[in-house]
């Protein structure tokens, strides 16, 4: 990324007003490219750890390792593949969160273990383990409560994400509403913030949203 | 990139984990996955060497001749493989296409065959890679000349049916074609050269009569010069107008730099025609004379070099236009320079900044007439440092100059040799079809006749 830079000052006049010092980020450039290549552990370990199948395991990294060679996804990777499967509005914010909640160890780059752990809670977890992984999706600063800022730039994310030309046409403050009827269901206690055990209980006595968990079972 | 995505999709459908709690309603479910059948292996034979790969791997382009069920028609039901009697070193790449997403275009490849390959598995060429595609525009380019030049030899062939006036155009552009066409060529060459020889002689002083000095040929045999002019430019007009009307589209024609050329360089003489001897206009007349130096360029038609050298100097316009440019930067901060520098010393040559213009341009282009030359120590030190720029300002953008001329110039050369060429090149190519096709008759007319005696051999034990 940094080479680019360096190519493109010739064509503007950055060079010239010397705000761009070439030498030093030359030299900078030779330790970075030379970054992480992760490498994952055995897939027997991945087994016990995760409940996935041999196979399934297999056909996972085989798509992760030719999406991403030196096997770890950064953010911009991770934005860039989930733009593609939502090409009509702007995912970026989504994805941005999707990448907080796969890096559970904050080092800024989802490897196949973290991937894997996160598909696996997803589409083989109790219930228990889907929505607690759901809540942590949610609360952004990860202190145990969803605030209704958090959940206000969430919901300002999925609406981004469906784009501007659905049917019907979302109003502007419809995020904003969506969190208020959100909060009415799940707040048991009126605090204004949303605990995990509000959370799980809640969800549980909703009948759409059991039912919707019954989609993960056949996801792979 | 978007190939390898389609296995992030368990990915995406989980991530819908993370909008499904929010959801007022219950989530449609998911289409059934009908082609995650078991992934398997197929073995693809080109020409003897293996390639394996997963059919979901082929599955990523159905629009192509892998990714769709024409393969079919290729599959080999005793070996359980597909076969194709193709360039297996070109398949590499075509093979890497469906795995990477990029398609690359190897170096060593004739294009002309890389071309084929692509058109029988169903690739367009257009999504070779950012890498490998200027590569493989400029070969292809340079493919489609060649063609074209050697399509251009065969419109030589006389076309049945021309009426007069297509018979005289194609005279006048291919002097080959005909013997008139040739002394036609040869005569308007003859009579430029004599025109031009004439416009030269006319200045030189002839020797001194009696009475007065040395006076210029034109003056004393003004006679001679007057009738060599009027009977060359009445073969010019002759010739103007037979072009004008031969020509195919007139009014394109007219448009074209040689007819303007030819318009100058007749112009003259009528204009002089016309005005009488008026004081007040001879002036005048006496410049419009210099236009009658423009019948030199005539010789364009006559010279393919001086074609090629205009053709390259059109072509490097930019690359002209930048050393323009540059010169006269340069040439206004240096004429600036040895103004101020000089203003001091008395009696200088430096009067103003345009004065100091000339100084400049003779110094960069390192004549150094020396009637203007700098007198004081800081006059004389950005001099030399005018000098010095100079050179490397005009040094810059000749090598391109250059190199196109170069590549021009032998693209020409080519063509002509290959025009040269083609007689024995066509009677070699007829040489090896004819050859081959008896040897292959020949083969089949022996293995009837082994048939035939097999036959009779048979019948009579």
């Amino acid at each position: 990324m940094k080479a680019k830079n360096r190519d493109q000052s010739l064509s503007d006049s950055r060079e010239l007003d010397g705000s761009y010092d070439q030498l030093t980020d030359s030299v900078e450039d030779d330790f970075e490219l030379s970054t992480v290549c992760h490498r994952p552990e055995s897939m027997d370990k991945l087994q016990e750890q995760t409940k996935f199948t041999k196979k399934e395991l297999q056909v996972l990294y085989r798509g992760f390792k030719n999406e991403c060679p030196c096997g770890v996804v950064n953010e911009e990777n991770f934005k860039t593949i989930y733009s593609q499967f939502f090409p009509q509005g702007d995912s970026s914010m989504y994805a941005h969160f999707l990448f907080e909640a796969f890096d559970t160890n904050k080092n800024g780059s989802v490897s196949f273990e973290d991937f894997v752990f996160g598909l696996s809670i997803i589409l083989r977890g109790t219930v228990n383990d889907r929505l607690n992984w759901a809540f942590n999706l949610y609360d952004l600063n990860k202190d145990g409560c969803i605030t209704k800022e958090e959940m206000l730039d969430i919901m300002r994310s999925i609406y981004d994400m469906m784009g501007k030309y659905t049917y019907p046409t979302m109003q502007d403050d419809a995020p904003r509403e969506h969190v208020e009827s959100f909060f009415q269901k799940m707040d048991r206690n009126k605090d204004g913030v949303v605990t995990i055990e509000e959370f799980i209980e809640s969800c549980k006595k909703d009948e759409n949203i059991m039912q919707s968990m019954q989609l993960f079972e056949n996801v792979i | 990139m978007a190939t390898g995505v389609a296995a992030w999709l368990p990915f995406a459908r989980a991530a819908a984990i993370g909008w499904m709690p929010v959801a007022n309603c219950s989530m449609p479910v998911a289409p059934g996955d009908n082609s995650r059948k078991q992934d398997e292996l197929i073995v693809l034979n080109v020409s003897g060497r293996r390639f394996q790969t997963w059919r979901t791997t082929l599955d990523r382009h159905p629009d192509t001749l892998l990714g769709s069920s024409e393969k079919d028609f290729f599959y080999n039901e005793d070996t359980k493989e597909y076969f194709f009697d193709r360039d297996p070193d070109a398949f590499r790449s075509i093979l890497n296409f469906y795995r990477t997403g990029k398609l690359h275009y190897p170096r060593q490849e004739c294009i002309s065959a890389y071309d084929e390959e692509l058109t029988f598995f169903g690739i367009i060429p257009e999504i070779i890679g950012d890498c490998c595609y200027e590569e493989y525009k400029d070969r292809k380019r340079e493919n489609l000349e060649r063609l074209q030049d050697d399509q251009e030899d065969n419109k030589d062939l006389k076309l049945p049916h021309m009426n007069f006036r297509e018979t005289m155009w194609r005279a006048f552009e291919n002097p080959h074609t005909s013997t008139m066409a040739l002394v036609f060529y040869y005569v308007t060459g003859f009579f430029i050269a004599i025109s031009v020889i004439t416009n030269v002689v006319e200045t030189v002083p002839c020797g001194s009569t009696a009475n007065q000095k040395d006076m210029p040929c034109g003056e004393r045999f003004t006679v001679a010069f007057f009738c060599m002019d009027t009977a060359c430019v009445m073969i010019f007009t002759v010739e103007y107008l037979m072009r004008l009307f031969a020509a195919p589209s007139r009014y394109r024609f007219m448009r074209s730099v040689m007819s303007i050329i030819d318009v100058v360089a007749i112009l003259p003489y009528y204009i002089g025609l016309v005005m009488t001897n008026n004081e007040d206009v001879s002036g005048a007349f006496v410049t419009l004379r210099v236009f009658r130096v423009f019948r030199i360029f005539k010789f364009s038609r006559h010279s393919q070099g001086l074609r090629i050298l205009g053709y390259t100097l059109k072509s490097c316009a930019s690359e002209l236009g930048f050393l323009l440019f540059s010169l006269t930067m340069a040439i206004i901060i240096f004429a600036t320079v040895m103004f101020y520098a000089e203003k001091g010393s008395s009696s200088t040559k430096f009067t103003s900044i345009p004065a100091s213009f000339w100084y400049t341009i003779v110094t960069m282009t390192t004549l150094g007439y020396g009637d203007m030359v700098p007198k004081t120590i800081a006059g004389k030190i950005f001099g030399s440092i005018c000098s010095l720029s100079g050179v490397l300002v005009i040094a810059l953008p000749v090598p391109v100059i250059v190199s196109n001329f170069s590549r021009i110039y032998h693209q020409n050369q080519r063509a002509d040799k290959r025009r040269a060429q083609k007689k024995s090149r066509m009677a070699r190519i007829r040489i090896a079809k004819s050859s081959s096709a008896n040897a292959f008759l020949h083969s089949k007319r022996n293995g009837l006749i082994d048939e035939l005696l097999e036959l009779t051999v048979r019948k009579t034990p």
